[in-house]
């Protein structure tokens, strides 16, 4: 029987057809809701209207972001914790100590906290530091030559992961960075911060990724490459950074050894933190 | 990306591996972007506040409560900065100027849902900021209600209410335009 709606049933019409909208009516709201469609044109048309404008939304085409938009804000994160320092943990402290401590605020707390921050300032100016994109951030490999895999344009590195060494009084720290060109192929820039008087010796293959070429993008170092990886002299104090393609998909390991003399210490890097 | 993985990560980045936060980026930006755009409808101001907004995350990823999502969070932070950027613009809202972008020259039966898609997009546009979130959050970004309500900072109720309204301004406007019925 068709009937006009009166009053309540346009309201509950109403309402039920917002539910269904939002797929949180009951199975009995749902068959109340298809009762009225199918006894009154004028539930029906409501009932067609919104259904008609919920196919259109999900017809709305997705924008795709500014293609610079990601490296742009991991720049500003870069940025941002450069100045202010990275989040760490909240406090372990349980909470009844906060409270019992919380009215504990002696006058030379503020004073103390202001020296212990303007000191760790100190000690970050003067401590070799890595952001997490560092300088290589859209580094430009397009001229590669010699024994590397040809790419072009620009790869977007980010810092995966480091390793501290200490050789014979000599110390340093590798970073290792990673980043995927267009087609896919993984590069790995090895940053390596030498400091102290010794000479050192380097090395680096892949497990499960080959090292399929290298060049020394900075650095008073020679080097030479082999099917067993890359090796590397280093003589006095400095500053290396080299870049390695890998072949086939690294998505395990990449070793890293650093000698002096008898002395060898050595280290992976897991590369599957960083691009996918 | 999982809950368990978006708090994996968490912890990684609170733990020093500031590296992890890029996975964070790149999986959520592109909605977070999208529902910016179309919140304050302009890329570039999409663009900023995308970015914005995890850079917020980033510093104030030690507040953040594992039990809540990842990023219904990271999505409060950028409506957020949607609004204060609305309000910094102080950009006039079309629809209580009496401006419509909305325009129909083809017959209601000749209407492609494609047709009725673009039409909702601009009204969408001229719909009051409060609004506009709502619909765009759960239309869009299929938020529950709870989760807008938590994104936007309101009850529940008070989402149902807006979305109510929302839907009911534009039909109005894509019935006047003759759109729909």
């Amino acid at each position: 029987m068709k009937t006009p709606l009166d009053k309540p049933d346009r309201q509950t019409v109403d309402r039920l057809i917002q539910r269904e909208l939002d797929g949180v009516n009951s199975p009995d709201e749902s068959a109340q809701l298809r009762r009225f469609i199918d006894s009154n044109p004028e539930a029906r048309r409501e009932y067609d209207c919104y259904n008609r404008i919920a196919r259109a939304f999900a017809l709305s085409p997705v924008a795709d972001p500014p293609a610079d938009l990601r490296a742009r804000t991991l720049a500003a994160i870069n940025g941002a914790m450069h100045h202010r320092g990275r989040p760490h943990r909240s406090s372990a402290m349980p909470a009844w100590m906060r409270r019992m401590l919380g009215g504990f605020r002696p006058r030379l707390v503020p004073v103390f906290m202001t020296g212990l921050a303007l000191g760790a300032f100190a000690v970050w100016l003067l401590v070799p530091h890595a952001g997490m994109f560092h300088q290589y951030h859209l580094l430009d490999i397009s001229h590669i030559s010699g024994t590397m895999v040809p790419v072009q344009g620009t790869v977007d590195f980010v810092l995966i992961d480091s390793l501290q060494f200490d050789v014979s009084g000599t110390k340093g720290v590798a970073r290792f960075y990673r980043g995927q060109d267009r087609h896919h192929t993984d590069h790995v820039v090895v940053d390596v911060d030498i400091q102290g008087p010794g000479d050192l010796d380097w090395r680096l293959h892949g497990r499960s990724p080959v090292v399929t070429g290298f060049r020394t993008l900075s650095g008073n170092v020679s080097g030479s490459f082999s099917p067993d990886g890359v090796r590397i002299s280093h003589r006095g104090t400095s500053h290396a950074v080299l870049q390695c393609v890998l072949a086939g998909s690294p998505d395990r390991a990449l070793a890293f050894a650093v000698s002096s003399g008898d002395i060898q210490l050595t280290g992976e890097t897991v590369l599957d933190k960083g691009v996918r | 990306m999982k809950a368990r993985d978006d708090s994996a990560l968490v912890r990684m980045v609170l733990d020093g591996d500031t590296g992890a936060f890029d996975e964070i980026v790149r999986h959520y930006q592109p909605a977070v972007y999208n529902a910016a755009l179309r919140i304050v409808r302009d890329a570039e101001d999409a663009a900023d506040i995308a970015q914005i907004a995890f850079v917020k995350a980033f510093e104030k990823l030690d507040t953040y409560n594992v039990q809540h999502r990842l990023f219904s969070w990271i999505y409060r932070i950028a409506v957020n900065e949607a609004i204060n950027h609305s309000r910094r613009a102080k950009r006039s809202e079309e629809y209580e100027s009496g401006i419509t972008q909305v325009n129909h020259i083809t017959p209601l039966d000749q209407c492609t849902d494609e047709d009725v898609a673009k039409q909702l997009d601009n009204a969408i546009k001229v719909l009051p900021m409060d609004y506009r979130i709502v619909i765009v959050l759960r239309h869009y970004h299929d938020f529950t209600y709870r989760e807008i309500a938590a994104i936007v900072g309101v009850e529940e109720k008070t989402v149902k209410s807006r979305l109510y309204s929302a839907r009911k301004q534009l039909r109005e406007i894509l019935r006047s335009s003759g759109f729909v019925r």
